[in-house]
């Protein structure tokens, strides 16, 4: 309890005050309906996709570091309305992530990149903020490009299959100094 | 025995709607109260609405560094955030007629002490109101607070202590003429 502060005055009445009120039962049946149709749908197709790339992913691989200098940062935000995924249609969706990569580096371009965990630690006027809420415009994931072509760079984003899932990818060059 | 937070949170990501049921249920009434408090009657089933569907977007990525009580409290917080910002009109009317619906809710006693308190609690500004909600009300310790808004320990500490003091102006009359 830490309410030393303003015992016996005005405010010892917030101890007395509700913690729970309770909510409508049509708006729980409203949040289960909407929260069904966000995770039907595709759900076989991302497996399907799971099982034909993850040969691929394992044969690139998708988690080695190589020493190279980048030359743009592709920055994922998240789609608006993003849907909770179930363990396979996660593991089928890094893997779709990881076969695109793979075949970009087929094509002689260097590059890496890794989703992002939700937690935050901010570091600001000497102070560190510990955070571990998702917001709206988080970043949500990142690669690392290695070519000197704009075009190239802005063909290889377009690709990424971030935007099909209704995601954004931002192209940030790089300063060589 | 009751399954708990974690046990439920495994099922529903394997698809069962039963135990996201569960879960609510355990959850929502301490949610529903603060989405209340935070933006009134009219926009409270909205902004608990928003952050169940964030919360269950991103279950699968939580990693229990917290309680699961406290993670979805960080939702309700940052949906209600967002409505103010997005929302021309100011909410605190709103939430000053829950304050005076609460009896007939049956929410609290209906004293005039317990109306007056909601009604302070109503007119302080968000980022004390926050504060103040979270602390004295759901007695978070202010690291917790500080996670859950994003703000420093220090921020949390100030706007407490100023939250306390602008409620204890706003009731002097109210304590006076009780005491009486």
């Amino acid at each position: 309890m830490n309410y030393e502060e303003s015992k016996d005055d005005e405010l010892s009445g917030v101890r007395k005050l509700p913690r729970d009120r309770p909510a409508p039962a049509s708006l729980e049946d409203r949040i289960v309906r909407t929260l069904k149709r966000r995770r039907s749908g595709t759900r076989m197709l991302r497996l399907a996709v799971a099982v034909a790339v993850a040969g691929i992913a394992f044969i690139a691989g998708w988690l080695s570091h190589v020493p190279w200098s980048p030359d743009y940062l592709i920055v994922l935000y998240p789609p608006p309305q993003q849907r909770s995924l179930q363990p396979e249609e996660e593991r089928a969706r890094v893997a779709e992530y990881a076969a695109w990569a793979a075949n970009v580096r087929s094509r002689g371009y260097a590059m890496t990149g890794e989703e992002l965990s939700d937690s935050r630690i901010v570091i600001r006027d000497g102070i560190v903020t510990r955070a571990s809420i998702p917001r709206d415009g988080d970043i949500s994931g990142y690669f690392l490009l290695r070519t000197r072509s704009d075009a190239d760079a802005i063909e290889i984003a377009r690709s990424c299959p971030h935007l099909r899932q209704g995601g954004v990818a931002e192209l940030r060059p790089i300063e060589h100094h | 025995m009751e399954p708990n937070d974690e046990e439920l949170v495994r099922a529903f990501l394997g698809g069962d709607e039963s135990a996201f049921r569960l879960l609510y249920r355990r959850h929502t009434p301490m949610l529903y109260a603060m989405a209340t408090r935070l933006v009134g009657a009219t926009a409270c089933d909205d902004v608990l609405q928003n952050a169940w569907m964030r919360a269950a977007a991103a279950i699968h990525r939580f990693r229990w560094e917290s309680s699961l009580r406290t993670w979805l409290c960080g939702f309700v917080f940052n949906c209600a955030r967002e409505l103010r910002s997005s929302s021309a009109r100011e909410a605190t009317d709103d939430i000053l007629a829950v304050a005076d619906n609460t009896i007939v809710a049956g929410w609290n006693d209906g004293s005039a002490a317990h109306i007056d308190l909601e009604r302070a609690i109503a007119r302080l500004s968000p980022r004390y109101r926050e504060v103040f909600l979270l602390h004295d009300i759901e007695q978070y310790e202010h690291k917790e607070i500080a996670s859950i808004l994003g703000i420093d320990i220090g921020t949390s500490k100030s706007n407490l202590s100023r939250a306390r003091a602008v409620l204890r102006r706003l009731l002097q009359p109210h304590c006076e003429e009780t005491k009486i």
